[in-house]
């Protein structure tokens, strides 16, 4: 049995077998319960409506420790799988919602660099229809 | 497992009530029949038995009493179990042999239909014709395999565990949930050891609550299986709780969080 949200599509809860009570709490909360196995909640969304696998994404840097001198940067490739991958993605970096055009499904993010020691974390900003990372770049004095 | 006595601030009811839970008798009726005696389930020693592949079982030595005579199993012997499908539990089975009491793969015979207990037998539990005694069940996987168990000193053990529930929505009050595969389905109360954890990233506090089946509204005989205490490490726990006779527990989460949890091991009614 799955419960999703019926808004953003993101699968909340899945379960074994017919659960009457769990499925009231979950129609409670607003989700549309249906029948489904039980699967990972990080693998799979329900956009269109069925039962779909995540998009992977994998993201990998030159290095992932940088001087926090503003000067010191780290390069960041994204690489989205499948036979036909989007010509775009949104990445989170930080605080900040990055556009990449992807090209075959790989694209590289603007350098990243940091004035002050911080960890940057590095993720899809979309999590309900791509799954992957997170990437953290730590910048040390 | 959680303390099973009527607590002070709970209703005093007994048996049969039409929507509450028997309060008074349930400490009773652990591994206790309805009336008093203690759960007797026929003379039986060995035969326990574990997964072998997605269709057999490889079952230990042991002797049975089936219909008044005493049967044996001399030796471990592998047993095939044709023709399973899917989600469903099979119920093993073992019949007097046609000559001689020593048990074979021969006598051995399986069934998705649950068997029922005989008093008049000892306490053992057959099949409607009254001549299979049966011996155990194994639940199938929805692939159709069946699932890696082993059982011994009267538990079944779920390798890896049988994950029951994950979910980033869960219930904040008690809810029910039933083991479902993970148990026999026999209508009888049960125990099970269940492993939980509970998870989020920004709350530091959030704790997993599990009981016992069928408690009452008030009943505050609850434990803490799982507790997260700092944001983003999440907590983990395990316990023993006795189910209803619908093979129920009752979970909730303080607040918003991810939870799961799994049966490791479930006890052989049987």
């Amino acid at each position: 049995m799955h419960a999703y949200d019926p808004m953003s599509k993101e699968l909340k809860g899945a379960c074994d077998g017919a659960q009457p009570e769990q499925s009231a709490v979950w129609q409670a909360q607003g989700l549309t319960v249906v029948a489904g196995s039980l699967v990972p909640l990080e693998d799979y969304n329900y956009l269109g409506d069925a039962l779909t696998a995540k998009t992977a994404v994998s993201f990998a840097a030159d290095k992932t420790g940088i001087a926090a001198d503003g000067l010191d940067q780290a390069l960041v490739t994204v690489s989205v799988a499948g036979e036909t991958p989007p010509a775009s993605i949104e990445v989170l970096v930080g605080d900040t919602v990055e556009s990449l055009a992807l090209s075959a499904g790989e694209g590289t993010l603007d350098p990243i660099s940091a004035e002050t020691p911080c960890s940057i974390v590095v993720g899809p900003a979309d999590t309900v229809a791509f799954k992957g990372g997170p990437l953290v770049i730590e910048a040390a004095e | 497992m959680s303390d099973q006595r009527i607590q002070y601030d709970e209703e005093m009811v007994g048996a049969g009530h039409p929507t509450k839970s028997d309060t008074l008798n349930r400490i009773m009726l652990v591994d206790h029949e309805n009336d008093g005696s203690h759960r007797y389930l026929g003379l039986r020693r060995g035969m326990d038995f574990e997964y072998a592949s997605a269709s057999s079982i490889s079952m230990a030595a042991g002797f049975v009493e089936i219909n008044g005579q005493v049967c044996t199993l001399e030796a471990a012997a592998t047993l095939t179990l044709s023709g399973i499908s899917a989600s469903e539990k099979r119920f093993l089975y073992f019949s007097v042999p046609s000559r001689g009491t020593t048990l074979s793969a021969s006598e051995f015979s399986h069934s998705t239909t649950a068997p029922s207990r005989d008093h008049a037998k000892g306490g053992g539990w057959y099949d409607a014709s009254g001549d299979k005694r049966c011996v155990g069940w194994i639940p199938v996987d929805d692939s159709g395999d069946l699932r890696p168990v082993r059982v011994a000193g009267g538990w079944m053990y779920f390798e890896d565990g049988y994950f029951m529930l994950t979910t980033n929505s869960p219930a904040t009050s008690f809810t029910a949930y039933s083991l479902g595969a993970g148990a026999a389905g026999l209508g009888v109360v049960t125990k099970a050891l269940v492993r939980a954890q509970v998870y989020h990233v920004s709350t530091a506090s959030v704790t997993m609550q599990v009981r016992s089946g069928g408690a009452s509204i008030s009943d505050t005989t609850y434990t803490n299986i799982a507790q997260q205490h700092a944001a983003g490490a999440a907590g983990r726990g395990e316990g023993v709780y006795q189910t209803n006779a619908s093979d129920q527990l009752e979970y909730m989460a303080t607040s918003g969080s991810t939870i799961a949890w799994w049966l490791k091991a479930v006890e052989m009614v049987i």
